[in-house]
């Protein structure tokens, strides 16, 4: 029966009784293992920023439960993808050479260009693409894939409508496309 | 099977019941247990316990009908200043048993809940 709970009416539930929290970590752990992996390449440093952000969701749920008209899916996301990429800047100033991409641009960009050496090259060689696109677009592709915002969100931000913003997302992709190739 | 996920969701789950213990259980019974110390303070201001200690025994021995008559009328006779003091103690007393209660119950339904 707690099964067919939405996911902000267990965080609701939370805040009185932790217990219900376990039904969000079944729910949510897996794919935020997966997401933190795509960021951060390792599976022990993933496993640490879910459980980070695990804990966030839940001293922050209050602040959730004031906010209108959100998803919890996006917030949680969106927790995530702040732990992961705060880990990752660590993590880079640590070691120096740790990689991240998003799995979408890094596949897109290997499978553009074999001949590229190593995920190093990869991940500047995307950082040079994505920098010598026109603003608006790299702005659009960096929300839609590198901070996993949903299109309703994206539209907010720039204060366009989702057919401007689907045009802008194509337009975006085929150029990261074509600078890639050239 | 990976064991991994069941391991994390323990990390999980036991930081969430210590953020949940701190955050709403602790100053809770720290608010009750300091007004719990203010109602003994002026219940032994007020009353020459030893003696009520000694009366008590003496009403034991005579059955328990005879101790809660004595117990009853002990605090029936007493200044109103002491009789709020008495029933503050046992309210936040009482308080105090369920947090305790609940906090143990909320950690035992944490490895339950699906």
């Amino acid at each position: 029966m707690e099964n067919a709970l939405k996911d902000e009416e267990i965080l609701r539930l939370t805040i009185e009784d932790p217990s219900y929290f376990s039904i969000l970590v079944d729910r949510y752990q897996i794919p935020f293992v997966r997401k933190a992996l795509g960021v951060v390449k390792n599976k022990e440093e993933a496993e640490d920023i879910v459980q980070e952000t695990f804990v966030k969701i839940y001293k922050y749920a209050d602040n959730f439960k004031k906010q209108e008209n959100i998803e919890f899916k996006s917030w949680a996301y969106k927790i995530l993808m702040n732990t992961s990429f705060t880990h990752y800047q660590k993590l880079k100033k640590n070691i120096g050479n740790t990689e991240y991409l998003d799995p979408i641009l890094y596949e897109d960009k290997l499978g553009e260009n074999n001949e590229l050496a190593s995920l190093h090259d990869a991940r500047k060689a995307v950082e040079k693409v994505i920098n010598s696109m026109p603003e608006h677009l790299s702005r659009v592709l960096k929300l839609y894939y590198l901070d996993d915002k949903s299109y309703a969100d994206i539209c907010k931000i720039e204060k366009i409508s989702i057919p401007t913003l689907k045009m802008r997302l194509f337009r975006a992709k085929r150029l990261f496309k074509k600078i890639s190739v050239e | 099977m990976d064991k991994t996920p069941e391991k994390i969701k323990r990390k999980i789950l036991i930081k969430i019941y210590t953020l949940w213990f701190l955050k709403r259980v602790v100053p809770l019974i720290i608010i009750q247990a300091m007004i719990l110390v203010l109602a003994l303070k002026i219940f032994a201001n007020n009353v020459f316990v030893s003696k009520v200690l000694q009366n008590s025994s003496v009403a034991a021995d005579s059955g328990y009908w005879i101790f809660f008559k004595y117990i009853g009328l002990a605090i029936l006779s007493a200044r109103p200043l002491t009789q709020i003091a008495i029933l503050i103690g046992l309210g936040i007393g009482a308080l105090i048993i369920r947090d305790i209660l609940r906090s143990l119950l909320t950690y035992k339904t944490m490895w339950i809940r699906k």
